[in-house]
């Protein structure tokens, strides 16, 4: 049969070209017809709201309020150990955070209708994204301002001049535009959606050096902080007692303001041109988001976040099925980490750096608790490949002969071994540059094995749960209006996360005191281990029904 | 026409610029869908139905129609008997005041292909309209499609039932693996 190559030259409608030019719709008067027509809310339904918003607000901020001040605590006790600075690094991490967010949602959203209904009409698709833009860059540059004025009140005390604080808040109003301005490009251009992906990690690397050089002397603080815009709001406050530090501060606010103006035009010029494409593909991502965290599904929320874009060369990769029946749940952990090489990655220099971290100050309680930390969220990021066989519990009872608690156990075997290398690769290395004492690395390379089966098996506990809350622990939770069940369900979420922490952090911190044996860690770490295996014996680790 | 997986949707979305090419590009009537201004007047000339019905939960039958119809800039002068007559020919009618939460599937369907007709169009693009539909309300597309094309207006119909496709197209195009093959 002979071939048309594709639709191209194919006249689908009458040529109109040489018509008179054609006037668009007054989108104005579409959005009002739109909002006519949508019922308004009643008084009491906006006041259940309001209460039902401040009911979850204080549980949130009762439940983490202690959590907050301990991790403030954490960050200084970690970043004064280093004489690492937070400024421009904070500014790096929120760009980052919100290029990432933009990458799958973005400050312009809209539904799904309106992207089949409103956006395809002869409307100006700049009357339609401009208001949202507008919106955004006024509210996050506000939010700028504020946290700007607010730091400059906290770091400078009370006798802070009001000619300081407005710097700090003008700074703080044209980062936001700025973080608005750079979102909204990510969110329309392919090219930069792709380039944020791929220079995240780049970037944390950027982060952690530009905290290291404010910290290591006048001419690397001011190098970091003329690096960029980061730097460039902070550079009054930050040149401190250097020569010229009001000056430079003037020439940073200046150059961040130009940025700003610019940035802020470069907003207005392009709000007309993003394809339908991105933003109806971020419509089914944040419907099938609200949908899944309603139902407490985190997972299906996190895997719809990430999207689903084919990766052939990953697919590509083979390696050979072991002869041994044993050692087939294994080969599946190891294909579907090697086709992952971007959370295999993070899992080994997560896993690295835990250890590190847990053997530098054995008794420093700050670095205790990011070390547990970072190894927790090595053995999360490395099991994967279980978590897709809870994705589907129907596959493993079809495809393979043993019980799920089996699978589980065997699933958990390569990720072991990887945080154990990982670990002992790294602390060995940071004791060969200095950095870890002979007896704290002794100590570790007897803690690293029972700490990383503790570790990684609390993980799988956790992640046999599917990343879901049953929906009977939901209903029960809903008719609870003290709200007690509620703090139950977020306990029961965090719980096998917890036990992991106490046990590495109490394990490393009985050993860090001289006056302590090995015994007595590691008599904890083996408890640790009897309390997963009874868990394990009384079929805690079954597939639940309701995930079936 | 064409086996699931062929590219039929991916073509309708690309003709409807809901998707960008990759290479190439679309002309609707003349005009370019790649720049804004020759865009906004392609789109008066183009109408898309979707496979799945996406409509605003909060909105009835009739407020859509409304909407598709002051989007295109259709005149209020007689747009509630265009929409009664047009409800009425594909059977919602008794439902004109209903929201897409109290409607069947085949229902939302209909809403869609309504909210696709109510206003003027050149190229009348739909992907798998007959989904969810019963007898009667396949015989009431069909009608209101051959009404479209006896008005000289193009229609780009995706379908996987050949009797439906025989039933209303002037010409039969198979597609396979991205590719237009000659009927």
């Amino acid at each position: 049969m002979p071939r048309r190559p594709s639709l191209r030259g194919v006249l689908l409608a009458p040529d109109t070209s040489g018509d008179e030019a054609y006037s668009p719709v007054e989108a104005r008067g579409v959005l009002a017809l739109l909002a006519s027509l949508r019922p308004g809310r009643s008084w009491s339904a906006r006041a259940g709201t309001l209460y039902v918003s401040a009911l979850t607000l204080a549980m949130i901020v009762g439940l983490f309020w202690g959590l907050s001040k301990r991790l403030g605590t954490l960050l200084i006790d970690v970043a004064g150990f280093y004489n690492f600075a937070w400024g421009a690094p904070a500014i790096v991490l929120v760009f980052l955070a919100a290029f990432r967010y933009s990458t799958v949602q973005g400050f312009v959203s809209f539904s799904e209708p309106d992207c089949l209904l409103l956006l395809p009409a002869p409307l100006r698709r700049k009357d339609l994204v401009l208001p949202r833009l507008g919106t955004a860059a006024i509210l996050v540059g506000v939010a700028g301002a504020l946290t700007g004025a607010l730091v400059a009140i906290i770091s400078h005390g009370a006798t802070q001049s009001g000619g300081r604080i407005g710097k700090a808040a003008l700074a703080g109003f044209a980062l936001g535009v700025l973080v608005v301005a750079g979102s909204w490009h990510v969110q329309r251009l392919r090219w930069a959606t792709v380039w944020v992906l791929r220079l995240t990690l780049p970037a944390l690397g950027l982060t952690i050096l530009l905290g290291f050089a404010q910290g290591a002397g006048s001419a690397a603080r001011q190098a970091a902080l003329w690096s960029g815009p980061w730097g460039w709001g902070i550079l009054g406050v930050a040149s401190g007692g250097a020569s010229g530090g009001a000056t430079y501060g003037i020439a940073g606010l200046v150059l961040l303001c130009g940025l700003a103006l610019a940035a802020g035009i470069s907003l207005f010029r392009s709000a007309g041109s993003c394809p339908i494409e991105e933003f109806r593909g971020r419509a089914r991502t944040r419907s099938q988001v609200v949908a899944s965290l309603h139902a407490l599904d985190y997972r299906t929320a996190g895997l719809a976040s990430k999207g689903s874009k084919a990766r052939t060369w990953q697919a590509r990769l083979r390696i050979r099925l072991p002869r041994r029946q044993i050692l087939i749940v294994p080969w599946h952990s190891t294909v579907a980490l090697l086709r992952s090489p971007v959370r295999l990655g993070w899992g080994i220099m997560l896993a690295g750096a835990g250890m590190v971290l847990l053997a530098l100050q054995p008794t420093g309680q700050g670095t205790l608790w990011a070390g547990a930390v970072a190894l927790y969220l090595a053995a999360t990021s490395l099991l994967e490949p279980l978590r897709l066989e809870v994705d589907s519990p129907a596959t493993a009872r079809l495809f393979l002969p043993w019980p799920f608690d089996k699978v589980l156990w065997l699933h958990c075997l390569l990720p072991t071994a990887i945080v154990v290398a990982a670990g002992v690769v790294a602390v060995a290395g940071a004791s060969a540059l200095g950095y870890v004492t002979a007896g704290a690395f002794g100590t570790m390379m007897l803690l690293v094995m029972p700490l990383s089966l503790v570790v990684v098996l609390a993980a799988a506990f956790s992640a046999r749960r599917g990343g879901r809350v049953s929906a009977n622990l939901i209903n029960v939770a809903a008719l609870d209006t003290t709200g007690f069940s509620f703090m139950f369900v977020l306990l029961r979420l965090a719980m096998w996360a917890i036990l992991a922490l106490v046990v590495t952090v109490v394990a490393v911190y009985f050993v860090g005191r001289a006056h302590f044996t090995f015994g007595l860690p590691l008599l904890e770490v083996f408890g640790g281990l009897v309390v997963l295996a009874i868990a394990l014996q009384r079929g805690l680790v079954a597939m639940p029904r309701a995930a079936e | 026409m064409g086996p699931n997986g062929s590219g039929k949707t991916t073509a309708a979305e690309l003709i409807s610029g809901l998707q960008e090419p990759t290479k190439g590009w679309v002309r609707i009537a003349g005009f370019s869908l790649d720049h804004e201004a020759e865009a906004l007047a392609a789109r008066k000339h183009l109408s898309y139905v979707p496979d799945s019905p996406y409509l605003y939960q909060d909105l009835t039958v009739r407020d859509h129609l409304h909407l598709v119809a002051a989007a295109h800039g259709v005149d209020g002068d007689g747009l509630e008997q265009r929409c009664d007559k047009l409800l009425g020919s594909l059977g919602l009618e008794k439902r004109a005041d209903f929201f897409p939460s109290q409607l069947s599937r085949g229902m939302r369907q209909k809403t869609a292909i309504a909210c696709g007709v109510i206003r003027p169009f050149s190229l009348l693009v739909l992907d798998e309209p007959t989904i969810g539909l019963d007898l009667a309300s396949m015989d009431a597309l069909r009608d209101l499609l051959l009404k479209s094309i006896a008005a000289q207006k193009a229609v780009l119909l995706m379908t996987h039932s050949e009797e439906f496709a025989a039933s209303v197209a002037t010409r039969v195009l198979h597609i396979a693996e991205g590719r237009i093959l000659d009927a």
